[in-house]
Parts: C-alpha cells; sequence; structure tokens
C-alpha cells in the first residue's frame, strides 16, 4: 500500500520537541499525521510518532503600541528590550529548557552554572534577558551584571557587588521587591557564624528605617562609599554600634570576600523560602579586555570562586590560598551551603589559557546555534506583527513581504542581529518613501 | 523672492560665519539648509514628537566628510528640538578636553554646556550649563517642593542628594552653597566638608560617568522637560590619536550608549554621534569593533532616516542641483544683509560657474559644500561691488585661494589639538 505522506511548506511549519532528540521542525506527516518527519537541530532526520512529539507554540504576538515602537528602535540598532524579551524569543526551546531544569534545581536547593557562549549578534544577551525575565516570573531572587572594563570589571569585586545588588529583584504576589525588601525579610533569621550578615541583619533590626541615618546605612550596605561622611567618630552621618560590621572592601584582591556575601545572601534566600539567587553575567570576555596581568588574574579568581561557590565545592568552603585572598579579612569563598544558580555568557575565547581552564569547570552550556529557514519565516511574521502594531497602517503586499525576506536572509548570512536590522529598515523605507 | 526678508544682523552674522572658514554659524542656519529635510522631518515626526515622548531613546550615527555638514545638521537638529521642549547638549569631541574614552569628561562637557529651550528667541540662547538650567527649572517648582524632595527614583543617591541640596539652598537664597553643589554637578572637585553636608558620597569618574549620565537624563525627563538630545561632534578628532587601548575604550563606550538606548534606561534622550568616516571609527579587529560594528551598520544602502545610521553625502539631491540650491539661498541671505538685489542674469550665471568650478576642484578631505560655500561668499562681495558676472576664470582663482586657506586652517588645527 503506497503511504501517503503530506509534505509541508516552510512558512507553514511547525516547532516541536522531543524528550530525547531535542528541539526540531515538522517537515512532513503521514498515515493520517499519526508519524511525523522532523528535522532536530542535531541535523538528524527521523519520522517519529507523533505522540512522542510536544509541539512548541511561537509566542503570540500581543503588545500594546508603545511597546512595539521600543521593539523596533532597539532592532533598528541591533539590540532586543528586555521589557520585552518574552514575546520576541524563539527557536531557543533547547536552551530555555535546559535553563528552567537548572531553575528547578535551585528550588531544591541546588545550585548551578550555565555558559553561554556564541558569535556576536548571535542572540546571546537575548537569551540572559529571557532567562532573567523567566526566573523572576517564577518568584527567584534575580540579578544581573553586565561586565565592562570601566565600570564594572571583574577585578573590581566591589563594583560588581553594588551592581548586583542594585540590580537584585524578586516578584512575590505580583509586587516587585529589592535588596532593601530582601534584607528585611530575612532580618528575622538568627545566623551567628557569618562575619557580614550577622551584625547587619542585627543592625537592621534595630534601625529606624525613616531617619536620614539609615539612608546613609543603606546606601553602604548597598556597596556604594560612605567614608567621606559615616566613618569619623564625628561624622554627621554615622551609624552608632556599626563598627562590628566589616568594611566593603574596595580592593581587587576581595573577591573572596564578595563571593562569601553573595554565597551568605543566597542561604538566607533560601531559608527564606525564595529557592536561590540567580545571579546572571553578561559580556563575561571583557575579562580577557584587561591589560593588567594583575588585575586580569584577580578577576579571573573571582570569576572561578563564583563558580564553586554555585557549585557549592566543599574545599572552598574554608580558606584556601589556591586563589587570591583579601590581606584585611581573609573569607574562605563560600559560606555554608550555596543557592546560586550563576549563568555566564560570552563570546568564544581561544588560546587564553587561564581563562579556558576556568571555563572548562562549566559542565553545562551551549554554543547557540543559527536559525533554520523555517525559523527565520516565524521571526519575520512576528516583526510584520510588531511593526503593524507600531504602524497600523503599514502594508505588505506578497511580493514586497517575499523579497524582503529573501533579501534579508542573503544579507544577514544567517546572523539574526542582520537579518532583523535589514528586516526593519526595508519596511521602514516603504513605510516612508514617497 | 517673496518670502520675507530676514533680519539683517542675523544675515550678516551668517554670512560672515560662512564667508571666513565656511563653519555654519550658531543660528539661523535653517535659512540655508538643503537636501535634509527628509531627514529632519522622520526625526520630528518619529521621536522629537513621537518616541521620545513616549520615553523611549535613540541614537544616530551622523556621517558626512570634512565640511560635509555634520555641524550644520546637529545644529539644525538642536534648534528642533528646542522648538519641542527638549533639552540639547552639544559637545565638540576633542582628543586633549574631551575624548570619548573618558567618558568623565565628556560628562563634564555635556553638563557645561547644557542648554534648555529658550522660548523660541534663539539669538538669546546665551545661558547654559546645569547651573541654569537648575535656576530655570526650580523658578518653577514653588509649591510643589514636596513632591520634588521626595523623589528617590534617579540612580544615583549622590545625583539625587546634589539636586536636593541646589533646589534648597536655591530656596533659601544661598549662591554660595548652589555653586558649590552646581559645581559637583558638573563633574568638579568640591570641598569635603560639601560634600558631608548632602551626602555626596560619591565623585564623578570614568567609573561612575555612565550613572551620573543616567541620573542626569532621569532628571530632566522627570521635570517637565521632553527630554535631552546629545549632539556629539568632530567625534573623528575624539578618537584619532587613540592609543589601541584608548580606543577600544571609547568604542566600549559608545557601545554600551547604543545598547542603553536599546533599552531605553535613558528615558527620553537621543543621540547624534557626528563622524566624517565611520570607517576610521570602526577600523580594527576584535571584540568591540565587532559588536559595534553591527549595531551601527546599517545594511540597507537607499536613504532611509530611521535607520541607525544618517550619511550627509547621500541626501537624495545631486552635486549640481545642491550647490545651486544652496547657492540661490545664500544669494538670498546676502541681499537681506546688505540690503540689495543682484541682477538676477549675473547672479545665475555667477553661481553656475562657481558650482561647475567647485566640482572640478574638489579635493579629498574638503568637501566640495564646504569649498562653495566659502567661495561664493566671496563671488557675491565681488558681484555686489564690481556688478559683473564672475567667469570661470575668476571662478577658479577665487575658490584655489579657499582651497588653500581651508587646507591651512585644517592643518593648523590638527597641529594644535594633537601635539
Amino acid at each position: 500500500m503506497k503511504k501517503k505522506e503530506k509534505r509541508l511548506k516552510g512558512k507553514n511549519s511547525e516547532f516541536v520537541a522531543h524528550p530525547v532528540f531535542g528541539e526540531g521542525v515538522v517537515v512532513a506527516t503521514r498515515w493520517d499525521e499519526e508519524e511525523t518527519q522532523v528535522k532536530f537541530r542535531s541535523g538528524l532526520c527521523l519520522w517519529l510518532p507523533s505522540k512522542w512529539l510536544k509541539q512548541i507554540p511561537a509566542s503570540d504576538i500581543n503588545l500594546d503600541r508603545v511597546s512595539c515602537k521600543r521593539l523596533l528602535e532597539a532592532f533598528r540598532l541591533g539590540v532586543v528590550p528586555h521589557q520585552d524579551i518574552e514575546y520576541f524569543t524563539f527557536g531557543r526551546a533547547y536552551e530555555i529548557n535546559e535553563i528552567k531544569q537548572s531553575l528547578r534545581g535551585l528550588k531544591n536547593g541546588k545550585g548551578d552554572v550555565f555558559l553561554i557562549e556564541g558569535s556576536y549578534g548571535s542572540g546571546k544577551t537575548h537569551l540572559l534577558e529571557y532567562a532573567r525575565h523567566l526566573s523572576l516570573k517564577q518568584g527567584y531572587v534575580t540579578t544581573y551584571c553586565e561586565l565592562s572594563t570601566q565600570e564594572t570589571p571583574l577585578f573590581r569585586p566591589k563594583r560588581v557587588y553594588r551592581e548586583l545588588i542594585h540590580n537584585l529583584r524578586y516578584i512575590r504576589k505580583g509586587r516587585e521587591y529589592c535588596f532593601r525588601d530582601l534584607l528585611r525579610m530575612v532580618s528575622r533569621f538568627k545566623i551567628d557564624d557569618h562575619c557580614f550578615f550577622t551584625p547587619l541583619l542585627k543592625k537592621i533590626k534595630e534601625i529606624d528605617h525613616g531617619s536620614l541615618e539609615s539612608e546613609v546605612f543603606w546606601q553602604w550596605v548597598e556597596g556604594e562609599s560612605t567614608k567621606n561622611y559615616a566613618v569619623t567618630p564625628d561624622a554627621p552621618f554615622r551609624i552608632r554600634g556599626a563598627q562590628k560590621i566589616p568594611a566593603l572592601y574596595d580592593f581587587s584582591t576581595a573577591g573572596d570576600f564578595y563571593s562569601y556575601l553573595l554565597t551568605g545572601l543566597s542561604f538566607l534566600i533560601n531559608r527564606a523560602g525564595l529557592g536561590g539567587l540567580v545571579i546572571i553575567l553578561d559580556e563575561v570576555e571583557t575579562i580577557t579586555h584587561i591589560w593588567n596581568y594583575a588585575a586580569y588574574s584577580r578577576g579571573l579568581s573571582f570569576l572561578e570562586g563564583l563558580i564553586h561557590a554555585a557549585f557549592d565545592t566543599k574545599t572552598f568552603k574554608r580558606i584556601d590560598t589556591h586563589l587570591v585572598h583579601n590581606q584585611v579579612r581573609p573569607t574562605p569563598y563560600l559560606y555554608k551551603e550555596s543557592h546560586i544558580f550563576l549563568i555566564l555568557a560570552m563570546t568564544p575565547v581561544q588560546g587564553i589559557r587561564s581563562i579556558e581552564n576556568v571555563i572548562n569547570l562549566i559542565k553545562k552550556g551551549f554554543f547557540l546555534r543559527r536559525f533554520s529557514k523555517a525559523e527565520y519565516e516565524v521571526i519575520f511574521d512576528n516583526l510584520i506583527k510588531v511593526y503593524r502594531c507600531a504602524y497600523p497602517w503599514f502594508s505588505l503586499d506578497r511580493g514586497q513581504r517575499e523579497n524582503i525576506f529573501s533579501a534579508a536572509l542573503h544579507r544577514g548570512e544567517g546572523e539574526l542581529r542582520e537579518f532583523i536590522k535589514f528586516s526593519v529598515e526595508a519596511f521602514d523605507w516603504l513605510r516612508l518613501k514617497r | 523672492m517673496a518670502e520675507k526678508r530676514l533680519e539683517p544682523r542675523l544675515a550678516k552674522m551668517i554670512i560672515h560665519s560662512l564667508g571666513s572658514f565656511g563653519t555654519p554659524p550658531e543660528f539661523g542656519i535653517e535659512h540655508f539648509s538643503v537636501g535634509l529635510e527628509s531627514y529632519l522631518e522622520v526625526i520630528e515626526k518619529e521621536y522629537l514628537t513621537d518616541m521620545l515622548k513616549y520615553n523611549l531613546s535613540s541614537f544616530k550615527l551622523i556621517t558626512g566628510n570634512y565640511g560635509g555638514g555634520k555641524t550644520h545638521f546637529l545644529y539644525l537638529i538642536r534648534e528642533l528640538a528646542w522648538r519641542h521642549n527638549y533639552v540639547t547638549s552639544y559637545v565638540s569631541l576633542s582628543p586633549t578636553e574631551c575624548p570619548f574614552d573618558r567618558l568623565e569628561l565628556v560628562y563634564k562637557k555635556i553638563a557645561a554646556n547644557i542648554t534648555p529651550p529658550s522660548g523660541g528667541d534663539f539669538l538669546k540662547q546665551t545661558d547654559r550649563g546645569i547651573g541654569a538650567l537648575l535656576r530655570e527649572r526650580f523658578k518653577n517648582l514653588e509649591g510643589t517642593e514636596d513632591m520634588f524632595l521626595k523623589r528617590k527614583n534617579l540612580e544615583s543617591s549622590s545625583f539625587t542628594n546634589a539636586l536636593k541640596a541646589a533646589y534648597l539652598s536655591l530656596r533659601t537664597d544661598d549662591e554660595d552653597e548652589f555653586l558649590a553643589i552646581v559645581q559637583w554637578l558638573k563633574g568638579e572637585d568640591v570641598q569635603r566638608d560639601v560634600r558631608l553636608r548632602h551626602r555626596i558620597s560619591e565623585r564623578i569618574d570614568r567609573s561612575t560617568a555612565f550613572r551620573m549620565l543616567r541620573s542626569l537624563v532621569q532628571f530632566i525627563n522627570a521635570t517637565g522637560y521632553s527630554g535631552l538630545i546629545f549632539l556629539f561632534d568632530e567625534a573623528e578628532r575624539g578618537m584619532s590619536i587613540s592609543s589601541t587601548r584608548d580606543k577600544r575604550r571609547a568604542l566600549d563606550n559608545l557601545r554600551q550608549l547604543v545598547d542603553e538606548c536599546g533599552n531605553s534606561r535613558l528615558p527620553g534622550a537621543m543621540f547624534f554621534y557626528a563622524v566624517p568616516d565611520e570607517n576610521l571609527l570602526l577600523e580594527g579587529s576584535g571584540g568591540v569593533y565587532e559588536a559595534l560594528k553591527q549595531r551601527l551598520r546599517s545594511s540597507f544602502t537607499k536613504i532611509n532616516p530611521m535607520g541607525v545610521k544618517i550619511n550627509l553625502e547621500k541626501i537624495g539631491v545631486g552635486a549640481e542641483e545642491f550647490l545651486e540650491r544652496l547657492g540661490m539661498k545664500l544669494s538670498w541671505i546676502f541681499e537681506c544683509a546688505y540690503d540689495f538685489e543682484f541682477d538676477s542674469g549675473l547672479l545665475n550665471g555667477t553661481i553656475n560657474n562657481m558650482i561647475h568650478t567647485a566640482l572640478e576642484l574638489q579635493s579629498l578631505d574638503i568637501s566640495y559644500r564646504r569649498i562653495f560655500v566659502v567661495g561664493i561668499i566671496e563671488a557675491f562681495q565681488h558681484l555686489r561691488d564690481k556688478n559683473k558676472m564672475i567667469g570661470r576664470d575668476e571662478a577658479q582663482r577665487i575658490l584655489r585661494s579657499t582651497i588653500k586657506m581651508l587646507s591651512e586652517k585644517e592643518r593648523e588645527e590638527v597641529e594644535r589639538q594633537e601635539f
């Protein structure tokens, strides 16, 4: 009996996920759709029972006009705004699934580390933003820092800490909270053996939260410098009784101390029933842009400490001279059990052995693949939807649509950023031409 | 010409400014602009009256060679921005005073050049700087001080504290205190006791410059202005003598700026960054170059005013037509300045001869537009004095000396700045 196959055209293709083979695109169906032929991201093209496959719906764009304009302007600049990330993430179901699994692990107290590698324009920051959105949505305490050689280099751990504290957020019962709310909440816990949080939480319970002094105090806890007006005995905003809390050191060797603080914080977060702390670091490759070797290796120590903190490595729970330690108050890199899920993103670094050794510690991760033509079709359709939402009078006939799609695909050479940029610019040109 | 005559003082200012070195005057440039309508219309309609008002932000790279109209274009945008109640900051970047790799110095220049809208009289636009802006803004806050004092949403606590202190010192007529705080807001060092009094814990340095810039934008956006328009000019000099490391740092700052705009972290802000040649800016290899190239690349070759890159060499008007329209506009300004009328036959012939000679003699370094502008003003003077058409030989003599003069000036400027 001749098999009846139904070949699917590209633009009608569906995305599916398989528990073993991962994500793929439906190519054809047969036997009244009992079996489906799927081309997987690994390159395999298999006939499988349809019931084994889970359909991945492409997100339906339902945004307001301002959000659409923000999205389009960001696309023109070659970036994606984090506010609208959920509505514009495609074809990363496999990666997102892995991140979701690690987030589930964090709920059970298990930390993890993920490395996202990809060339420029492959969508790393986009995926990080999505991960941040997902983590917040699932109720985890989440923070991120975009590393840079100027503002937040890894060899200045206090700046990274300040940025992480500044960006720390979590959502409970539909309301967003920040670092101060978190500390007030965990101040009800008693911990006796953390050199920073033990006296800090005690102090938080005592201070008058409405006073000017408490504002200065919070600035200090958040890593802002207050030494000009709160340190000397006669300083007008000096916090009485805070001398037992160690200073937030601004040394490049203080990576141990800040790793210790972050693990302590994750411990408290877990005790508060919020799972753990999700730390997202973008542009990790900037560590290799540091020309000073001492600064580079100190930054690398901080990074390695954070990775071990997320893995909860036992040897890092005691002072060990393997990594750099500050000389004022050397602490282990880890406090008790840490509950950190660390997500790193970087462009691949080759030929720099010391960073490669650190990166090799990470077992989970992926190199962002390029999208298939069918996936680009879905992205293109959604782009048109967004564009029409922003500019309702905009229209494209079939010929124009196909021409722009082919030209964008050709021009982008498989780079998503270029593809989107070209498409939006072409729509603009059509809309504005007289 | 049926058009209303221009005020002679303004017309003379334009003629003198253009006739000396071809540099555009600060005001009145809309009277001799040619071919930029498509860009300006889009900037006004799509950005100034639309996107930026929704607290979004944007970035545009302006390209055009020396004398190709970059400053002219930035001044036009500035006037347009003032009309729509935007605060502007025009910053001329230089390798010594404010290279882009040292963002704290760029911040200083931005703060010093902040100009609130003048309410229409651009010739009276003299009060600049963050101090002038605060005086202007806080003047209108009477009765709403509590609302201002409770404002805590600026990114930097020090910046918020400084603004509150500036406001209170103005309310109590404490001029010395106000000036001391403005000194800090301008990125200059202030005495320790001033910082102590007002809980200003940070210095404006390279590690905090971005935060301060964001705080400045957030403040301006929150206090009733439509937003802040940044105009960075002569950026090529800011990059030209940088070491590889400094250049990378400068490009990284630029990349971060583009990303912040894409994420709308600078509400109501728009950046215009003018360079003569994007290839000079982006030549090099490695991460930061690639990241920035991808953001600034405009793969669409047709004129696209919404694109991230605005190429002033491609305005959709041919060189000859451009110069002809420019010549006619300038002749009208010249007539307004000296209160007389050219003989139309002699004028058309002179402009025609000057156009063809300028296009023949155009040099690689200096745009034919600048050569023509300087030369035509001299030709108008001859025409006015002798009432005789400028022939091809005379046009060649005028333009050759113009090229020589402009080249020498260019060399002097480069030497003064770089050595």
